[in-house]
């Protein structure tokens, strides 16, 4: 049988005909032309500019701190070279410690929660009549700033039962009393965490829903017929099939995480003592606080090279998804 | 192997009525195939035999199951969709191993049935491919192959071949025939296309608005139509239905138009008895409408048309003529010489005329009236 040939075949003259022609052009199109810069440059240039400025020209220059110590506070402060000393002070110092490893639970815990959360609701959601409504209510913390999530939590989880949401319900159930819990070091990271969950849903969810949405209805029709079950088409169905943009949202959702900031420095500004603390917190703190640009900006250029690797992963899939 | 029976079935959508009281049945092993325009319901119906929407009312049943409560999983059915919707993150092996591994086949029997059904449809070769590497006429078999390793007692196809181009058309139609023959099991086909039910089907449900008009074998349905409805719907180009009055005089029943008068042959008249100064449609095949200069026979009717556009077929031209301000389509033979403009005399063949009410649009009767 046919397995799709084309049944016609060109005729072969115009395909001679036509061969020369496109190896003659092809060439030209690769180089440009000395005239063909100023457009070039007019459409790129100022976009170029903006990303040497604000982007490249800072990251070049936080490289160029951390193999430098600050004496003194100011621009023009006098340093001095001190080669790798400000990454291996990072090591030995028990508070950066901590937050790298606050920064690795972060990691470890909000990505799955939020993502494992995002696909539930979705397809939770998709089977709801009104479905807009949920959405919108998990969508509404997007439109808050961290600054202010971080202000509405810090009473929701307030101390006492009558300004504090939470404590409230739990003064309430039985064999629970209220606890503190951005006061005591043992919850204080899983309440910001909570928080940021919170904050970061309602993006995981819209867009996770968007995927959903287009897998075609012919497909787990198809599923059932085939013999799975519900369980089965969203196993073996549906989250393969969405599993590109849940890739996304693990990516974004890890970048987001490791440079998390406002919501821990609105909540607790690190504590209590230190225990809450990360690195973006950290690297704040260490270039401002404690005038010392050299060891934050060790600190950025660690976060940098972090982040490097999940950004390749994604740009990679891009790439991936453009060829197919 | 099994019937299916659909008895009085109802599809409601709040107040619309999508399929109104259809009863049918396919029986073991045949070819059935559901065809109308689109919104008819064609499609409803086959979705509520596969189970992906409730019925309304009614009672389907598969074999001697009534299956209305069963999930599609449980019906014993395999279905091939428009879409063809295949797994796009599977390759073909496991898209078409897919519904035997649900069901715990055992790996070597699994590996068995879809080889086999590979080489039925000759795509063993494409068993490692994810369906975006597959031309549409391969993923058009790796559909089929999907649903023929289930081994099913029926087949339910929901317009397979609209994707594919003309000419694949032809072929594929050709092949799932030959599938139908080799696996002997219960098909329910749907199309749009009056030529694939007539070429496919051993017999054809027509649907229109949700209703069914007529289920009969594609012969039947040409020969005898219940109505214009499927009288225009089915053969191509169509039957022309040409309005007129019915008269009885000198004690004989005519029809009466615009520039034409056809005495009705006494097998149609009798059909049509009592039934005078009623207006009617007089249905004709363009194959039977011939050049007087060609018709061999007793013509009793005859009237003047011109020609308006004449298209070659090679074996056969199709004529439009215009005739007191409607145009007929006629089917003339390649050597019958018919110009653009030119005016001829044309005669309908009386032993093929239909004739309808126009008020109903359901039929009197049919020249041929031994089987209708």
């Amino acid at each position: 049988m046919a397995q799709g040939q084309p049944a016609i075949t060109p005729p072969t003259t115009s395909s001679v005909a036509v061969a020369p022609t496109t190896a003659a052009i092809q060439p030209k199109g690769r180089g440009i032309k000395p005239r063909s810069y100023i457009p070039v440059l007019c459409f790129l240039g100022p976009a170029l500019a903006l990303i040497a400025f604000f982007v490249v020209y800072p990251s070049i220059k936080t490289i160029y701190l951390s193999f430098y110590a600050q004496n003194g506070i100011g621009y023009n402060a006098p340093s001095t070279f001190t080669g790798w000393d400000n990454y291996t002070g990072l090591w030995s110092n028990d508070q950066i410690r901590t937050s790298i490893r606050n920064n690795i639970l972060w990691l470890v815990l909000v990505t799955p929660v939020t993502v494992i959360l995002g696909v539930l609701f979705a397809v939770l959601f998709d089977r709801v009549r009104y479905e807009s409504i949920p959405k919108s209510i998990v969508f509404i913390p997007m439109a808050i700033s961290a600054t202010a999530s971080g202000v509405i939590w810090r009473l929701m989880y307030a101390d006492d039962p009558h300004t504090g949401t939470v404590n409230a319900i739990l003064s309430h159930l039985p064999g629970f009393s209220p606890l503190s819990f951005l006061g005591d070091a043992s919850f204080v990271n899983f309440a910001l965490m909570g928080a940021q969950i919170w904050t970061g849903l309602g993006f995981a969810v819209v867009v996770l829903s968007a995927a959903l949405k287009s897998i075609p209805a012919d497909l787990t029709e198809a599923a059932k017929i085939d013999g799975a079950n519900e369980i089965q088409i969203f196993s073996r169905i549906t989250v393969p099939l969405m599993w590109p943009t849940i890739t996304v949202i693990i990516t974004l959702t890890m970048i987001g995480v490791l440079k998390i900031f406002d919501l821990v420095y609105t909540m607790t500004s690190g504590g209590p003592a230190g225990s809450s603390d990360v690195l973006a917190l950290e690297m704040y703190v260490q270039s401002f606080g404690n005038a010392n640009p050299g060891v934050g900006s060790a600190i950025a250029v660690v976060l940098l090279i972090a982040v490097i690797p999940i950004m390749a992963i994604n740009i990679n899939r891009f790439r991936t998804e453009g060829q197919r | 192997m099994a019937r299916v029976g659909l008895e009085h079935i109802w599809k409601r959508y709040g107040d619309v009525v999508a399929v109104h009281d259809v009863t049918l049945e396919a029986k073991d092993e045949e070819f059935l195939v559901l065809v109308g325009p689109s919104g008819c319901g064609k499609s409803t119906t086959l979705r509520m035999v596969a189970g992906l929407d409730d019925i309304s009312d009614g009672s389907i049943s598969i074999g001697d199951r009534v299956v209305n409560d069963l999930s599609p999983k449980d019906r014993d059915i395999a279905m091939v969709f428009q879409s063809y919707a295949l797994y796009p993150h599977m390759n073909v092996y496991d898209n078409m191993a897919f519904g035997l591994k649900l069901r715990k086949t055992p790996k070597p029997e699994i590996k068995r049935r879809v080889n086999e059904a590979g080489e039925i449809l000759g795509i063993t070769q494409l068993l490692d491919r994810k369906p975006k590497q597959l031309s549409g006429g391969q993923r058009q078999r790796v559909a089929l192959g999907r649903a023929i390793v289930r081994n099913p007692a029926v087949f339910l196809m929901d317009e397979p071949l609209s994707n594919l181009d003309a000419k694949l058309r032809v072929q594929t139609r050709a092949e799932i025939s030959k599938l139908h023959q080799r696996l002997k099991t219960t098909f329910i086909y749907v199309t749009h296309d009056q030529t694939e039910a007539m070429t496919m089907g051993d017999r054809i449900a027509v649907m229109k608005d949700g209703f069914l008009q007529q289920i009969d074998t594609p012969q039947v349905l040409y020969d005898y139509p219940v109505n214009t409805f499927v009288a225009g719907f089915i053969g191509s180009p169509a039957m022309n239905l040409v309005p007129g009055e019915l008269k009885q005089t000198d004690g004989r029943l005519r029809v009466e138009g615009p520039g034409m008068v056809v005495p009705l042959p006494e097998s149609l008249a009798a059909q049509a008895r009592g039934k005078d100064s009623s207006k009617v449609f007089l249905g004709v095949r363009p194959e039977h409408i011939a050049p007087k200069s060609q018709y061999n026979g007793n013509a009793p009717n005859e009237m003047t048309a011109t020609v308006e556009v004449v298209e070659h077929m090679g074996s056969k031209q199709f004529v439009y003529l215009g005739q007191a301000g409607a145009t007929l389509t006629a089917e003339f033979p390649a050597d019958a010489e018919a110009r653009p403009e030119q005016e001829m005399q044309i005669v309908f063949d009386p032993d093929n005329l239909h004739l309808f009410d126009e008020a109903s649009g359901n039929a009197i009767g049919h020249s041929r009236s031994a089987v209708a």
